[in-house]
């Protein structure tokens, strides 16, 4: 039997940012089911990653494929949480969260977000409005709008960073268990080495620019050490190569 | 408090006004009393001046305004779409709305009642040309300002490209336009008085230029007064729905 396609597989690609490379050459395939995160030092090209995938940018040169087809443009099978929630302050909780399901019917669409609600425990601030909502809710609220198209993948761009060390914590448990319960593939970039190895399933640390994957683990016993001596080196390396 | 403070300076304006009237240092066709002012407003509003009463002045001059505005403003928000969206259209269209947006109404006023004639036309024509400029610079700043990361969200949860500017580009720079808004009815209110220099019975403009013909100051103050306290009320009703439309201006989200 052949393997299933992989849900996301990036063949030979380059970025390449006026001139300056930014990422790649990268070979990189995220079976379906998977919890990936991707973690490496500012600046080295792992959002450049996520921007390819999610289909906001094209690359310079390989191929990015989702499900087997080429990725040519957003959509709705790979869902995406930003660094900042960008939440639409127009619109409710429950408006936010959708907006993506535009083509649901009425009833179809409330019982879906009803069902977000509850997933991300936002059953009481459906009708609030994203500014009266605190960090940690409105986070949640965009993963919900990101999940609610019921993606294939989501991709998230350091969701965490902007929140405190307790809500960090709290949302790293409910992210855990909303992929244990949906079963979504997950592409996670963090700079944090141990959101890094404690989240995910497996990590790749990412060096540059251009970024480069300098480890692909499976996450297991003493990986924080393994990703801190790789990202070590590769900076150390080209430390030595600039003298 | 505050209202008490509002209330206290307009009594005390009053007085130093009174005071001034009683010293007769200028005569009254220069500095009429409040008295005369307050009759004035009594006998326009009841038997009325040059043939309408001051309720229908007002509504004359209004009237103008809310119609020179819809116009001017929807033609200011599709126009700063446009410029904002389409990059031409942005080259081709800018420095014509900044020109027309440096030139004072009342210089295009001769152009417009030479094209439309003395009638409603050129009064309402002259109002849209004054509220549509600063609604699409606002709109079309707005535009470009909105951030690249709302509008990845919305494809990255399938709206279409025809969908993202009524469904994201519009909503989001709506604290924008309604600051244009605002400063486009201002700017209407300034100009209405301007419009109605010419064969402008019925209208405030046009009662305050008939009164200055026959000397009759206290009708001009009158005039002054009706459309300071109406353009308070107005920019009052635009604040309260920039709050309502807008509820989260200056919230960090």
């Amino acid at each position: 039997m052949p393997s299933p396609e992989p849900a996301i597989e990036l063949r030979a690609v380059t970025r390449v940012y006026r001139d300056r490379p930014a990422l790649g050459p990268i070979d990189l395939a995220i079976p379906a089911g998977e919890f990936l995160t991707v973690v490496g030092p500012s600046g080295c090209g792992k959002s450049t990653l996520l921007s390819l995938v999610a289909g906001f940018a094209p690359p310079t040169a390989g191929t990015v494929l989702a499900d087997g087809a080429p990725v040519t443009r957003p959509g709705p099978s790979r869902g995406v949480v930003f660094q900042q929630p960008r939440l639409f302050p127009w619109l409710s909780v429950a408006g936010n969260i959708g907006f993506g399901l535009r083509r649901l019917s009425r009833s179809e669409r409330a019982a879906r977000v009803a069902e977000l609600l509850a997933m991300t425990g936002l059953e009481n601030a459906a009708r609030l409005k994203p500014y009266e909502l605190s960090g940690g809710m409105r986070q949640r609220a965009a993963i919900a709008r990101a999940l609610a198209p019921r993606p294939k993948v989501l991709l998230m761009d350091e969701p965490f960073g902007a929140l405190d060390a307790f809500a960090r914590e709290r949302m790293q448990e409910e992210v855990r268990e909303l992929w244990r319960s949906t079963g979504v593939t997950i592409l996670f970039i963090t700079h944090d080495v141990t959101e890094a190895t404690t989240l995910g399933t497996r990590v790749i640390a990412l060096a540059g620019p251009p970024g480069l994957i300098t480890l692909d683990a499976r996450v297991s016993e003493g990986l924080r050490e393994k990703v801190e001596a790789a990202i070590r080196d590769a900076a150390s390396a080209r430390a030595g190569v600039a003298s | 408090m505050n209202l008490a403070l509002r209330l206290g300076a307009v009594v005390f304006l009053l007085a130093v006004w009174q005071v001034v009237a009683w010293l007769k240092i200028w005569p009254p066709v220069f500095v009429p009393e409040p008295l005369s002012v307050w009759k004035q407003f009594i006998r326009t509003s009841t038997e009325g001046y040059s043939d309408y009463t001051l309720a229908g002045h007002l509504l004359a001059s209004l009237r103008r305004i809310v119609l020179g505005c819809l116009y001017g403003i929807s033609g200011g928000i599709v126009l700063g779409l446009l410029i904002g969206v389409v990059p031409v259209l942005r080259t081709l269209l800018n420095p014509l709305v900044t020109f027309v947006r440096t030139l004072p109404p009342l210089a295009y006023l001769s152009l417009l009642v030479i094209w439309f004639g003395i009638g409603e036309e050129p009064k309402v024509w002259l109002l849209l040309l004054a509220a549509l400029p600063p609604v699409a610079v606002a709109t079309a700043d707005a535009v470009r300002g909105v951030h690249e990361d709302y509008l990845n969200a919305a494809r990255s949860l399938g709206a279409r490209p025809w969908e993202i500017p009524y469904r994201v580009v519009l909503p989001s720079a709506l604290p924008e336009i309604v600051t244009g808004v605002r400063v486009a009815v201002g700017v209407a209110y300034t100009t209405v008085v301007a419009a109605e220099t010419i064969n402008g019975v019925p209208g405030i403009g046009g009662m305050v230029r008939d009164a200055q013909r026959y000397n009759h100051t206290d009708v001009v103050v009158l005039g002054i007064i009706v459309i300071g306290l109406s353009g308070l009320l107005i920019d009052y009703l635009l604040q309260t729905l920039d709050r309502r439309l807008v509820p989260w201006r200056g919230r960090h989200i």
